[in-house]
């Protein structure tokens, strides 16, 4: 494998849309959407569309399963992890490896930033975005390399 | 000073070619033997609760469900806890059996496969983590995407590891000096 293609930006990744929640929403809208969608991770957002937190399927394992908490009864906020790392589209794939195997991230949102600095999601890369993206250099590698 | 921008332009580009063919080709082979984790093993019987538990003690994502011989019959993970048990009535979690939702005859691999094939496994089945089993089809150890970028981020020193947790995206614009 050619180590150039981790240089490659993000955007040449095929990430997916955010899928998002506004701050506020109970947990069983979460786990509906996230179901629907068939989505492992999804971005809260607050009315301005300003990234707030991110919800995982593992937040939803420890504090809805292990917690015994009722997803009815139970805000968005309680569960998901405030103003997580993110990164720009044009930022590198070497990047988003980078900031996953360091947090032991499996999602990684993609924001364009204001200049106030607040975050607004535009997409989201995936570990498995990567592997797929890897996979793809690895079946359309040249014989004998 | 619009001269000493495209000179810092100029020598960035050239750090960064420099850079770029030192990196090159790198071989990232290895058996999934040097990759695997320590399984965690369900066993057949045990209910969806005593299988979350043991995901919350251990700390993984999934695990394989196996016979009283320890063969494999299939993998439950959080992501059918998700799909399958969260926001419905499935009823009393100590009461039901694993077996009814985890997945049956889930794709191996061995020991002595190589990571392209788990990549790809992966990749092309959608899985997340694939069990490596023995000549008895008992597992002895797990491969999970996560194991996969710890690796990758392992082989790629000059173009990973040396990167800041995030991009430092203004420092070449603030660099002192010529």
């Amino acid at each position: 494998m050619d180590a150039r293609t981790l240089s490659l930006p993000i955007s040449t990744i095929n990430y997916n849309q955010p899928i998002t929640v506004q701050v506020g929403a109970p947990v069983s809208d979460v786990i509906a959407t996230m179901q629907e969608e068939g989505f492992g991770c999804i971005l809260v957002v607050d009315d301005s569309q300003r990234l707030n937190g991110i919800v995982t399927e593992r937040d939803l394992l420890v504090h809805i399963v292990g917690g015994r908490l009722v997803p009815e009864e139970t805000a968005v906020e309680t569960v998901m992890t405030d103003a997580p790392e993110a990164l720009r589209a044009s930022d590198s794939i070497a990047f988003a490896l980078n900031l996953m195997h360091l947090g032991h991230f499996r999602h990684v949102p993609l924001c364009v930033w204001d200049e106030q600095g607040d975050a607004y999601p535009v997409g989201l890369i995936s570990t498995r975005d990567i592997l797929n993206h890897v996979a793809i250099f690895i079946e359309n590698k040249a014989p004998g390399r | 000073m619009l001269y000493d921008v495209a000179i810092d332009e100029e020598l960035e580009q050239m750090e960064q070619d420099v850079a770029l063919k030192a990196s090159n080709t790198l071989e990232i082979q290895i058996p999934l033997r040097a990759l695997m984790r320590p399984v965690v093993t369900i066993a057949l019987g045990c209910s969806i609760q005593d299988a979350i538990d043991i995901f919350l003690e251990h700390k993984v994502g999934a695990a394989p469900v196996v016979d009283a011989h320890r063969r494999l019959c299939g993998i439950f993970s959080e992501r059918d806890v998700l799909r399958e048990i969260l926001n419905k009535s499935v009823g009393n979690l100590e009461k039901i059996s694993v077996e009814q939702f985890m997945i049956a005859n889930p794709e191996t691999a061995h020991a002595e496969d190589l990571l392209d094939t788990a990549i790809l496994y992966m990749a092309r089945g959608g899985y997340r983590h694939l069990p490596i089993v023995n000549e008895l089809h008992q597992p002895v150890g797990m491969v999970s995407i996560r194991d996969v970028i710890s690796h990758l981020v392992d082989s790629f020193p000059q173009e990973v590891l040396t990167l800041p947790p995030r991009p430092v995206r203004d420092a070449m614009k603030a660099r002192e000096g010529a």
